[in-house]
């Protein structure tokens, strides 16, 4: 999901680049100092995670888990997707800087809106159906912003913008039946932490 | 992959610029100028550019080559149907499909300008590790949360990633094998749950180990580095060639008015 820089139109990149920054500001603000600690952790291990490679079919994928995030964190998958993205172009080279904006975007919104979507019916519904909305919607979301991002920037790439959407769907099922297993889990063991670390959540 | 997060191999000595946080800025601007422009002629003395820092840099060719080789099979994804899709004169085409000219520029002007950034981001965070990018952030005037959670997070990341191995050891140990089948998806969801769970737990007993040292949000001590004025003057130097390739793209520049 990483688009490289050099791709994108300037106008796209700026609105990507104008959002993130909203996005980050106001995740920022809901993160209170003594929580800090407990967001950082909770963003590097989803950064190790999200390092990890599953396979599927004849290669292997890494998983995003921005629908998880959106779920545990809110607002503040803005700045926690932010930092992880910067440490990847910086030290791994993926990405770009340019386009750290739009691609910060496009994974942290669909969380923030999964998140906010799913979590007050939490409690309504069985634990394996959350984790797969939760997985499987934010990474479709995703896909179809990225597919967006690219047919914004010219007609050149409308072809490659829809091979991205339909070949990101089975990455979004493989998403939502992982993220439905690590849900179960969680509310086995921990189901405190739905309760989310924002102070006002 | 981890430890170039935390322990870059190369030192910053013999790169250009030795203060981090002017080659921090420096690098921005250098990607922005490159995604910006349009020309081929600037790309070129920006590619020049670059490679020049790079050579500075002491980077190894390998190290370098193998990160420009696996970004550029995402680029090339990206870039390959562009050519097919664009209209205009056919140079050849694949079972029916023509690619125009215009097409195949346009794609090699992406991945041109691609490689640039990578290069130069390369280049210049050369000897610069993830702690040492939370305190220029800061300098450069990101808010104080904002780099306080950088910090924290790479030093979690080295923790969390020891924890992972050693869950992921045990799996192994008891027979393993990751492959296309429910058990496995299984497997790495409680995986990734339990190491959910632990980092959970253990921020809790860092926040409570925090507040017992009075940690309100900050860290007391944070002198801020001194910049050298001669790396002030390196600076405003490269900014001034990068400027001046920029806007060269800006005059029309044909050669034929040149020849008499």
């Amino acid at each position: 999901m990483h688009i490289a820089d050099g791709v994108l139109a300037t106008p796209v990149l700026m609105a990507g680049i104008a959002m993130t920054l909203v996005g980050t500001a106001v995740g920022l603000r809901k993160l209170d100092d003594d929580k800090i600690p407990f967001a950082a952790v909770l963003s590097a291990c989803f950064f190790v995670a999200s390092l990890i490679h599953i396979p599927l079919g004849p290669s292997s994928v890494h998983l995003i888990f921005n629908g998880l995030i959106g779920l545990l964190l809110g607002w503040l998958a803005f700045p926690v997707m932010l930092i992880a993205l910067i440490l990847q172009a910086l030290f791994f080279g993926f990405g770009g800087i340019v386009v750290l904006g739009v691609n910060c975007l496009n994974i942290a919104l669909p969380a923030v809106i999964v998140g906010a979507m799913l979590r007050p019916l939490r409690h309504f519904m069985p634990a394996q159906l959350l984790g797969f909305l939760a997985g499987s919607s934010a990474v479709l979301l995703t896909g179809l912003m990225v597919s967006l991002s690219l047919y914004l920037s010219g007609d050149a790439f409308l072809t490659t913008a829809k091979v991205v959407f339909w070949g990101n769907l089975p990455l979004s099922v493989l998403e939502g039946v992982i993220s439905s297993f690590i849900i179960v889990l969680l509310n086995k063991v921990k189901p405190e932490m739905f309760k989310g670390i924002q102070s006002n959540v | 992959m981890i430890e170039t997060l935390l322990n870059p191999k190369v030192m910053a000595e013999n790169s250009i610029l030795v203060s981090a946080k002017l080659r921090v800025l420096l690098m921005t601007c250098v990607a922005f100028a490159v995604v910006l422009t349009q020309v081929w002629l600037a790309l070129g003395l920006f590619f020049i550019l670059v490679s020049y820092l790079w050579c500075r840099s002491g980077l190894s060719i390998s190290q370098t080559g193998k990160r420009l080789l696996a970004m550029d099979c995402l680029v090339l994804f990206t870039v390959l149907l562009i050519p097919f899709s664009v209209p205009g004169e056919p140079v050849f085409s694949i079972i029916g499909f023509g690619a125009s000219e215009p097409g195949i520029k346009m794609a090699m002007m992406i991945l041109l300008k691609a490689n640039i950034v990578m290069l130069a981001v390369m280049a210049l965070s050369a000897g610069i590790d993830a702690i040492t990018l939370g305190k220029v952030l800061v300098e450069l005037g990101v808010p104080r949360r904002f780099a306080l959670l950088m910090q924290f997070t790479v030093r979690y990341i080295e923790v969390l990633y020891l924890e992972f191995y050693r869950l992921r050891q045990a799996m192994k140990i008891r027979g393993f094998k990751p492959g296309n089948n429910m058990h496995t998806w299984r497997s790495y969801g409680y995986l990734f749950g339990v190491l959910l769970v632990r980092a959970f737990d253990r921020a809790d007993r860092i926040s409570q180990a925090m507040r017992c040292r009075g940690f309100r949000g900050h860290f007391l001590s944070h002198e801020p580095s001194r910049v050298p004025r001669c790396d002030f003057v390196i600076f405003f130097s490269y900014l001034l060639v990068i400027c001046f390739i920029f806007c060269s793209s800006f005059w029309s520049f044909n050669p034929s008015n040149y020849i008499i």
